[in-house]
């Protein structure tokens, strides 16, 4: 049976009521778990500290 | 809050301390957390005017709920923000009934507003650039259902439960999602041959 198979056979036949961790463990025992750290920690885009201020401004009168 | 102080201090004991009247705590939290939500908005959304309005509208709700008494806190400060910027999202769209009119010509980010970005020099933030920009071209070639579980996920740091009730799917449909983003994440990124670190 390939991993494919397995990860879903498990899935399904999993109580999902049950404590997620289960679930982790599964998707980490398949992928890298730092896939999207190793990738996607660079995608990361700042809003500034003008908006910043303005929220603050506008919690102020809120 | 002195800012060397605030720096040590947990987003729970901010939370207490804007809820008896300390104004600076929120604003410690919003810059604590900007990037990972404002990133979320963006990423889901496409388009950054529309991104920073609801950044700041979300940003504004977490305000009101927090002098409500509305926020349960359970050391999940950041996913609860995240909740509230996907419900606001998906209020907007449904007002607007415009979910797949939102252009990305209008996703241009503005690459220079970063204070970190603005210390390098210039051949470093073209190459940041253009990382970025195959990054977010990945995230955005993925189908809606399996994007917003990636978000979720990496930016929100929400639980497979939490994705499961915001999404309105059983836990097994959010895994599934993610493991199908993943296999085509990955997919992608050998067809195209993507060297996506920066060295």
């Amino acid at each position: 049976m390939t991993n494919f198979s397995t990860l879903f056979y498990l899935v399904d036949d999993t109580d999902s009521t049950s404590d997620e961790s289960e679930y982790q463990l599964l998707i980490n025992d398949n992928f890298d778990h730092d896939f999207m750290n190793t990738y996607f920690k660079s995608l990361v885009f700042d809003p500034g500290d003008e908006l910043v201020k303005k929220i603050m401004r506008k919690a102020a009168v809120v | 809050l002195k800012v060397l102080k605030a720096k040590n201090i947990g987003d729970q004991e901010l939370v207490q301390a804007f809820v008896k009247g300390d104004q600076s705590a929120i604003e410690v939290l919003i810059n604590r957390h900007r990037n990972k939500v404002y990133t979320y908005i963006l990423l889901t959304i496409k388009n950054q005017q529309l991104a920073e309005d609801l950044f700041q509208e979300t940003f504004i709700k977490v305000i009101q709920s927090l002098r409500r008494g509305k926020y349960r806190d359970n050391g999940r400060f950041l996913s609860w923000v995240i909740r509230i910027a996907h419900n606001l999202i998906i209020d907007h769209f449904r007002k607007e009934k415009q979910m797949n009119s939102i252009s990305n010509d209008e996703s241009e980010v503005d690459l220079f507003n970063s204070k970190k970005l603005a210390d390098q020099n210039i051949e470093e933030i073209i190459v940041e650039n253009q990382i970025r920009s195959e990054l977010r071209d990945l995230i955005n070639a993925l189908p809606d259902d399996q994007r917003e579980v990636v978000l979720l996920r990496h930016y929100g740091e929400l639980s497979f439960k939490e994705i499961a009730d915001q999404t309105d799917v059983s836990i097994n449909t959010a895994l599934g999602r993610m493991r199908y983003a993943l296999i085509n994440l990955r997919k992608m990124i050998k067809e195209k041959d993507l060297s996506l670190t920066i060295s």
